[in-house]
């Protein structure tokens, strides 16, 4: 997948997340058109808080998107974050059991 | 049974706030599920984005710590879910644990403290033991809506676990990492459902 793809597709979840919140909210309006708007509703309805967490979305998004396109290819893979072998304590008893996981998943 | 009624004593004190002065400024257990829902939908676009984003996603330290950060900070709500409503305490406050010590090992995780596989150790039994207490306890033998979106939620949070441990099998897999992301929106979008 290009870094071009990915940054679009970063920078699309937060209206996405937004849109599907407004068709929520207007589905609602058109089923029970007969519901106050109090703060309290708008605060724990979870079309309305699906619209907000995709407004937070996009805030949070867009400079992230902008950093993807600029960057290189080799930029956009996985970081591990396993211990480095210097820096690394002696093994404890999970560990041990740590290393008899790796045996059976691999 | 014993690490239950150890915790006994605590859940009681958190049990005791006064629920029904405080019942007007507080969510109904329906609206924190929702709370829930939008903070699970959150992490889990932005666990999604992690994936896409690779190594640019970690050049800010506070996006590599939003993820255990906020698993810890939804584990400490499951706890004030604990002293603010008085059903299902215990479970509330075991999931609330369960979250917060999640959240605890793989913030270690991430700051390069402990191997991915020890994480696993305790966050994959963690997974299984709350899918099992949202679906299995927590579903009160009823299949109204709310009983049977208990359930899905339950084999979700149970299914994250394999999952997880695939996802560990090839950590540089990007596709592997957003479908935990997938997961966690599922979850959202369950607990988002709840009453409706």
């Amino acid at each position: 997948m290009s870094t071009r793809a990915r940054a679009i597709a970063i920078g699309m979840f937060g209206p996405f997340v937004q849109g599907v919140g407004l068709l929520w909210v207007l589905a609602n309006a058109l089923l029970d058109s007969g519901r106050g708007l109090s703060l309290r509703y708008v605060s724990f309805d979870p079309a309305h808080l699906v619209l907000f967490v995709g407004i937070l979305l996009s805030v949070v998004c867009l400079p992230i998107a902008l950093e993807v396109a600029a960057a290189a290819p080799e930029d956009v893979e996985l970081e591990l974050f396993e211990p480095e072998a210097g820096s690394q304590p002696a093994p404890t008893p999970a560990d041990e059991v740590g290393g008899a996981w790796e045996g059976v998943t691999e | 049974m014993i690490a239950a009624a150890s915790f006994a004593p605590a859940v009681d004190v958190a049990g005791s706030l006064p629920y029904h002065q405080l019942h007007g400024y507080i969510p109904m257990p329906q609206q924190s599920h929702h709370l829930f829902g939008a903070g699970f939908l959150f992490v889990g676009v932005l666990l999604i984005v992690e994936a896409l984003a690779g190594h640019v996603w970690h050049r800010n330290r506070l996006r590599t710590l939003i993820w255990p950060a906020t698993i810890m900070v939804l584990g400490a709500g499951m706890l004030a879910v604990v002293a603010l409503d008085p059903k299902d305490k215990l479970i509330h406050f075991t999931i609330g644990l369960i979250m917060l010590a999640a959240g605890w090992v793989e913030y270690r995780h991430r700051q390069r403290e402990i191997p991915r596989r020890t994480a696993d150790l305790w966050i994959v039994p963690a997974l299984i033991a709350g899918g099992m207490e949202i679906g299995v306890f927590h579903f009160h033998g009823s299949f109204t809506s709310s009983g049977t979106v208990h359930i899905l939620m339950g084999l979700t949070a149970a299914l994250m676990a394999p999952v997880r441990v695939y996802q560990t099998r090839l950590l540089t897999s990007m596709p592997r990492h957003a479908f935990m992301g997938v997961m966690v929106i599922v979850l959202a979008f369950e607990l988002l459902a709840l009453g409706h």
